[in-house]
């Protein structure tokens, strides 16, 4: 059986690319000590003049979409590329924290303290400390949605 | 166990848990650790990374369609890669790689997307030895051609010795043509005065120091060169890593050429 060595990236689709990176790179990189953007892609003449050449030699990428614009943004030591929607999509009410699909990151306990000082002092709404039972690899989590109503989880490992 | 910081699961929706179950146990060849093991108020199956990350897959009524551009991708060793690829290949779920395609994979990264019977694009990517490191022509030593072809202010693009030669006030350097951050080929842009790189969007100055978002990018790496009798002459054996410091600095050109 062959060995996956990790997740190297998930993709998140956001509403708005400048929103979603002070999130990740200003509440979240506080969190964890780390928050930077990395990558931009479609905000630069550059990245407007590929888009043309690349729709002259392909029409679309082989998905079928044309590359919409991206930050990639490493939150402590996990990369999360943002693509931005080209449409209107219906987000969970305002009220749920909690629900599916989820990226979750691992905190220590200090950093789940600190998660909870730091997103109340910004005034993000949060649900938790959850405590989750055995067999759940995690012990306790905080749940709350990215500006663009992502479901996000901070997860402190079961010892 | 993942570190703080490190991602610890990405939870997907699926249609038909024992479906997708069966899709990443044997088609894919995720490790399965075991089903409901989530406080989730719906059935679940979590397959694990050997860093201890987790896939979670959640059974839902409906599945909410992906946002563009999101799938997640897995890391694997060369010859695990080429093994998942084919599996994969005989299930019909592989959708190529279209960055490759376009030439936007560094040098031995290889990489390929598919799909999970819930349309979640997903995505296995492998890397050689050869990933991290930028190559020097070995074409020996080379006549780039005489000074006077290389006015101040001149960006040559050198195909064949895969290097730039950059003449300035300060002098000249032979600036290896490949990215030091994941080895794609650059561009210079005259409108801005720098070298570009379409791959990760990163950017160097015409001396080679590296600006822009990515972090811990060295500078761009020069080959020996030197002027004899008015002609230049690049060792395209001798690729040379520079620090920031060293890269402010260029070959001067003797006056009597």
């Amino acid at each position: 059986m062959e060995e996956f060595l990790e997740i190297d990236h998930t993709v998140l689709a956001v509403n708005d690319l400048i929103l979603a990176e002070r999130f990740y790179c200003d509440v979240l990189g506080e969190i964890f000590g780390y928050g930077r953007i990395e990558d931009r892609s479609g905000l630069t003449t550059d990245e407007i003049i590929r888009g043309k050449r690349l729709r002259e030699m392909r029409g679309t990428t082989g998905s079928g979409n044309v590359i919409a614009p991206h930050s990639s943004v490493r939150v402590g030591e996990t990369l999360i590329p943002l693509f931005l929607y080209q449409e209107h999509v219906q987000e969970p009410p305002p009220e749920q924290m909690r629900g599916t699909p989820r990226i979750a990151l691992t905190v220590s306990t200090d950093e789940l303290e600190r998660a909870i000082d730091v997103l109340s002092r910004c005034d993000i709404p949060f649900e938790g400390p959850v405590e989750h039972p055995a067999p759940c690899p995690v012990a306790q989590s905080i749940y709350l949605k990215d500006p663009s109503s992502n479901f996000i989880e901070l997860a402190c490992p079961r010892e | 166990m993942p570190r703080p910081g490190q991602l610890s699961h990405v939870m997907l929706e699926v249609a038909d848990l024992a479906r997708s179950e069966q899709f990443f146990k044997e088609a894919v060849g995720l490790v399965h650790v075991g089903r409901d093991l989530w406080n989730e108020d719906r059935p679940n199956s979590t397959f694990q990374t050997s860093a201890g990350q987790y896939l979670v897959l959640v059974e839902v009524p409906e599945v909410k369609r992906d946002g563009p551009g999101v799938h997640t991708d897995f890391l694997l060793t060369i010859e695990d890669y080429h093994r998942v690829v084919d599996r994969l290949r005989e299930t019909g779920c592989l959708k190529g790689d279209f960055r490759g395609d376009l030439g936007q994979r560094s040098v031995g990264e290889i990489s390929q997307y598919f799909v999970d019977p819930d349309g979640h694009q997903l995505q296995v990517t492998a890397f050689s030895a050869e990933s991290f490191q930028v190559p020097a022509a070995g074409l020996g030593k080379m006549v780039a051609g005489k000074i006077e072809d290389f006015p101040v202010g001149s960006i040559t693009h050198i195909k064949d010795g895969k290097f730039f030669i950059v003449r300035l006030e300060d002098g000249i350097l032979a600036l290896n043509h490949t990215c030091t951050h994941m080895q794609c080929n650059l561009v210079y842009q005259p409108e801005h005065y720098r070298f570009y790189c379409a791959c990760h969007y990163n950017k160097f100055t015409r001396k080679g120091e590296h600006i822009g978002h990515t972090p811990g990018v060295p500078p761009l790496m020069a080959y020996a060169v030197e002027i004899q009798d008015g002609q230049v002459i690049v060792d395209t054996d001798r690729n040379i890593a520079r620090s920031p410091a060293e890269a402010k600095r260029m070959v001067p050109v003797p006056a009597a050429t």
